[in-house]
């Protein structure tokens, strides 16, 4: 079974929810998720992964303490959430500068979306690199290049490089903020993964109490007319 | 933009049920049936096919023999008397075996990639066995019955764009004929009404093959498709604020682009008067028991013999003469009526606003990316100028935020509930912009003046949502409705019928003040009589006189 690139995000924004993101935070964990899949790399398994390692923890303490440019962004906590620290990127996109060291951070392949649109915003190629991965971004924020096999994969990284790449510029051809590499029109979710989304997405739903069910939607049960 | 205006909207050109039929007729789409095969039980499939210069679509309707016990129009029902999905070209019959395992389940079905839509119908039992037993023994249906109810069929949730498996709006909003809005479910909601239509003809045939007559032509134009909706509408307005600036804006410009009219002649004055006789024969025949809107009705019928009378004493003379219409009606007409002269102004300009449907899309994507380098001095300008009017409301009141939206774990639909009732409060979506933004303007007076968005949202992500919404309306002068829509006072039916509106439907017949009635298509040519008659004067129902 396949899921529609806007079930998969509605399932993600939920899920980020669910797991004590801020709306607006839970809105960036749908379009990250989203955007891997559509480049068919695995969104949703790095999603449910995050957020199964993020439980019990205060997300406060995982986003970057500044996001001055130049230094090295980390967080108060053990690792730095990388919905928070793509979010964070992307908002200070036109500060940051070259280069930019952050880490120890979980799940770094949720940094791949942002990088992206950071490369957009800048109109700059760019590089995302961790130990084993790097992925490489066109000046108008396509992926031209996702290299690393199961690093890709990885729980977490000590350190992670996001810089400038003069090299990634033939990635201009392709369409803006539009993963260029696969162009997956569905997204694939293990079943393990998408167990734990919706684990998390349920805690967004109120508990169905009979009268919620009749007064809430404001409707009787009969058709008859 | 407020509730109260956006809840007295009217079909007009730019709807998108007239878009869909003005290009199927300009583009000549071939329309054939090429399976139906339902029993005297009821129960079976058909094939609905639209042949477009470059792709066809099919409607695939499987019939079914519902209990009447069964009959719900609640989004929650399990079982219906039809189900349906638009197809992504012609099934085969593997694609049709899929489907029947499927389709006949809704929401607990799975669509794939193939498919556009998924929707739903029950009868009408005020009159469907009528109709029926009517054409069966030879005899046509009586049209004041008809009328009264004004179709065969209701429908409930129509899904579209990627709901339960079916294709994201990505992959085909760059064909010419799904651009605009909501498109695919116009097309699948019209090739409906054709097969209700046809259904009702059907089963009056099983029933006495040798005495069955069809239904009269005239009687079959004037059934519309209904449909029934809930709040799972409501939100939609508000998560989806750049599209909603695309429609209002097409709206206003329209109206604008009329109103700069220097002139108007004796035909424009005909036209208008032709128009105002029609929309009342619309009123006349527009029922509801709900008090608000029954009150709203009197006062549009007054309205139209009000811009009746002054056109019959005043004409369209003058300079700009269709601005001064406006002018008077902003003093002279209640919300509805004015909105009701909107559409009608609108109406005989084709030529001037059609192409404006052209830009009712909007590329939701790209509105998305918060402007972080913004410094807060400027944000706090841009929420006191959007929100002006929700950081004039007392918040602590209870009345301001006596309301709140959530997600229901059963069907998963958005529910209002109130905010006293224990518990429910941490299951608030986000869906109130004013309060929010009333919350974004409080900190923002905490924070320095020349600090980016940026270094605040790393801070406070708890008001990412707002902040983004907030430098979306900025750019999108109609993103935001102005108005609290967690107010004790509220009415969601306003939101359902702007929408609603926008599709091009009528009739709008509130249930309570969550849930309302409509009709569609009520007039239009069938899609075998597309390529005879006018594809696009069906709106307000033809004068006697024209009948012919």
């Amino acid at each position: 079974m396949t899921w529609s690139l806007g079930e998969l995000e509605a399932l993600a924004r939920k899920a980020a929810r669910g797991a004590g993101m801020s709306w607006g935070m839970a809105e960036e964990a749908g379009c990250a998720a989203r955007w891997l899949c559509a480049a068919g790399l695995p969104g949703g398994e790095s999603l449910a992964d995050l957020l199964a390692w993020a439980e019990g923890r205060d997300w406060a303490d995982l986003r970057p303490e500044s996001n001055a440019g130049g230094g090295r962004w980390r967080a108060r906590g053990p690792r730095l959430c990388p919905i928070a620290t793509g979010t964070a990127l992307c908002d200070a996109a036109g500060s940051i500068g070259p280069a930019l060291a952050l880490g120890p951070v979980a799940q770094p392949l949720l940094l791949a979306p942002f990088a992206a649109w950071a490369a957009e915003a800048r109109a700059t190629p760019s590089a995302l690199s961790w130990p084993g991965a790097r992925l490489r971004f066109g000046p108008g924020g396509a992926l031209i290049e996702a290299e690393g096999g199961a690093a890709l994969r990885a729980r977490h990284a000590a350190k992670a490089a996001l810089g400038d790449d003069p090299e990634a510029a033939s990635g201009a051809a392709s369409g803006p903020g539009s993963p260029a590499l696969a162009g997956a029109t569905r997204a694939e979710i293990g079943p393990a993964a998408a167990r734990i989304l919706q684990a998390f997405a349920a805690r967004t739903y109120a508990p169905e109490t009979a009268e919620r069910r009749l007064a809430g939607a404001g409707a009787g049960l009969a058709d008859q007319d | 933009m407020r509730l109260a205006r956006m809840g007295a909207f009217h079909q007009s050109r730019l709807s998108f049920m007239r878009q869909l039929l003005r290009r199927l007729k300009a583009e000549r789409w071939r329309f054939e049936v090429p399976v139906f095969e339902i029993d005297a039980k009821g129960e079976g499939h058909a094939l609905y096919c639209a042949h477009g210069p470059e792709r066809s679509y099919t409607l695939v309707a499987f019939a079914h023999d519902l209990p009447p016990e069964m009959r719900s129009d609640r989004v929650i029902a399990t079982a219906w008397d039809a189900t349906f999905t638009l197809f992504n070209g012609v099934p085969d019959a593997a694609d049709i075996a899929r489907l029947r395992e499927h389709v006949p389940r809704q929401e607990a079905g799975r669509l794939t990639e193939r498919e556009l839509s998924l929707s739903r119908a029950n009868r009408s039992t005020r009159v469907w066995d009528y109709v029926v037993e009517r054409l069966a023994g030879g005899r046509q249906p009586a049209s004041a019955r008809l009328r009264e109810v004004g179709y065969l069929m209701r429908t409930t949730a129509v899904y579209g764009s990627g709901k339960f498996g079916a294709a994201d709006r990505d992959t085909i909003a760059h064909r010419p004929e799904l651009a605009s809005p909501f498109q695919v479910e116009m097309l699948s909601v019209y090739l409906t009404r054709a097969f209700v239509a046809d259904l009702v003809e059907h089963m009056a045939r099983l029933r006495a093959p040798d005495t069955a007559s069809r239904l009269d032509p005239v009687l079959r134009r004037m059934l519309g498709i209904g449909n029934s909706t809930g709040l799972g509408m409501a939100p939609f307005l508000v998560n989806h604020p750049a599209l909603l600036n695309a429609w209002i804006s097409a709206r206003e410009e329209a109206l604008r682009r009329v109103r700069a009219a220097p002139s108007a002649t004796s035909a424009d004055v005909e036209a208008l008067r032709t128009l105002v006789e029609r929309a009342q024969l619309l009123v006349e025949t527009w029922r509801t028991d709900h008090p608000v809107q029954a009150d709203r009705l009197r006062g549009l019928r007054t309205d139209l013999e009000a811009i009746a009378a002054r056109l019959a004493t005043e004409g369209l003379a003058g300079p700009c003469p269709w601005n001064a219409l406006w002018l008077w009606a902003e003093g002279a007409l209640s919300l509805e009526g004015q909105e009701m002269l909107v559409s009608l102004m609108i109406e005989p300009h084709g030529a001037l606003v059609d192409e404006l449907g052209g830009r009712m899309a909007a590329d939701e994507a790209a509105q998305g990316r918060v402007e972080g380098a913004m410094r807060l001095g400027e944000l706090r300008g841009i929420v006191e100028d959007v929100y002006g009017w929700a950081l004039a409301l007392d918040w602590s009141a209870p009345e301001r935020s006596a309301r709140l939206w959530y997600v229901s774990e059963a069907k998963l639909e958005p529910r209002l509930g109130e905010r006293a009732e224990d518990g429910l409060e941490p299951y608030e979506q986000p869906l109130c912009p004013g309060r929010d933004a009333a919350l974004l303007h409080a900190a923002l007076s905490e924070a320095p003046p020349e600090e980016t968005v940026a270094a605040f949202l790393l801070r406070h992500p708890e008001h990412r949502h707002i902040a983004r919404r907030a430098q979306l309306a900025a750019r999108l002068p109609y993103a935001e409705i102005r108005d609290n829509t967690i107010d004790a006072r509220m009415l969601p039916i306003d939101m359902l019928r702007m929408k609603l509106s926008f599709f091009g439907a009528c009739h709008f017949d509130p249930r309570s003040d969550r849930w309302l009635r409509i009709n569609m298509y009520q007039n239009a040519p069938y899609p075998a009589e597309l390529a005879h008659a006018a594809a696009d004067d069906w709106m307000f129902p033809p004068l006697p006189e024209t009948l012919a």
